[in-house]
């Protein structure tokens, strides 16, 4: 494990990554949409509504898996103080900001027509929110100091601390009885949904893993190169050798 | 076409479907170009420094993945050179 800690290693296996990932996402996520939103049939409670679904909980679990790809890396980052790991979590922040964005929108414009309202402060909304804030948070915070490294370890503890949210976000249905449907999919028990459904869902979902990945990688490789530059320009500002 | 229409209709709820689908596009979209900008802007940098003379020397150690020397000591699988190069 601790030989991805080098960077040329990592490097080179996200340069390998990136293209396959990225078009074998879109690829699933071409096949996904058409067989949810031509094939599969309206649903019997919620009619052609439901097919929010195929953008909303894709987005949803991508939001939770992400972070917890940035707690993990921030872990490893604090813990070890690998380079490559503070690449990844800088990589992964603004990616899974991005798909919580998703969630929320595509929530709020589900909850309208099946609800009647865009928005209830509901247990698994808010944590869903406070998701949100954590990314933008981490963001920030990175930022917030004249030492890249400061800002890094800073924003990296935040991310840690707020892996507490994780639990909360999926078992909020379960704990508070409140307006947010519980889990359709779960791995205990058969799906209470029709193949014809389900197969769409599960494409998009795996379909935005690669492209989650696929845009990190590039995410990543950004961040590598500007800083092999940073290091040029210290040495350069050194004296050179 | 009237099936067309139909489809688009999506039984009375286009106003929200559509949207959803729509806003996950362009934030990904978005997401992707902004990505892709960040590594062009990093090539056009380290470009830059490269027209100065800097940065070629593989006898420096550059240390790619690391924030700052410091934090990045030497390790056994550490062959030092993190000079991956990057392709366009």
């Amino acid at each position: 494990m601790h030989r991805y800690a080098n960077p040329t290693l990592f490097g080179r296996i996200i340069d390998r990554v990136r293209g396959p990932a990225t078009l074998a996402g879109l690829a699933l996520i071409a096949v996904g949409l058409y067989l949810g939103l031509f094939v599969a049939p309206p649903d019997y409670q919620q009619g052609e509504s439901f097919r929010i679904m195929y953008v909303h909980v894709p987005a949803a679990w991508m939001s939770m898996f992400a972070y917890a790809g940035l707690a993990v890396s921030s872990a490893v980052y604090l813990i070890w103080r690998h380079g490559v790991a503070d690449v990844a979590a800088k990589a992964i922040a603004p990616a899974g900001a991005a798909f919580t964005a998703i969630a929320l929108v595509s929530g709020a414009l589900w909850g309208q027509p099946m609800w009647g309202t865009w928005w209830v402060w509901d247990a698994r909304l808010t944590s869903v929110l406070l998701l949100f804030f954590l990314y933008l948070g981490y963001m920030v915070l990175r930022d917030a100091f004249d030492s890249p490294e400061r800002g890094a370890r800073a924003a990296g503890i935040l991310a840690v601390v707020g892996v507490v949210n994780l639990p909360i976000i999926k078992f909020s249905v379960d704990w508070w009885n409140t307006l947010h449907q519980p889990a359709t999919i779960s791995k205990l028990d058969a799906p209470s949904i029709h193949p014809s459904m389900l197969w769409p869902l599960l494409l998009m979902a795996l379909g935005f893993t690669l492209l989650f990945v696929g845009i990190v990688c590039l995410r990543a490789r950004a961040e590598l190169l500007e800083r092999r530059a940073r290091t040029i320009e210290m040495q350069a500002a050194l004296g050179g050798e | 076409m009237n099936d067309l229409d139909t489809f688009f209709a999506m039984g009375g709820y286009a106003a929200f479907v559509w949207p959803s689908f729509g806003f996950a596009l362009v934030v990904l979209a978005g997401l992707w170009l902004h990505s892709r900008a960040a590594v062009r802007r990093a090539e056009a940098r380290l470009a830059r420094l490269e027209a100065l003379g800097l940065g070629r020397g593989r006898r420096r150690r550059a240390r790619a993945g690391a924030p700052s020397p410091t934090a990045h000591e030497r390790r056994p699988h550490d062959d030092g050179a993190a000079d991956d190069v990057a392709r366009a």
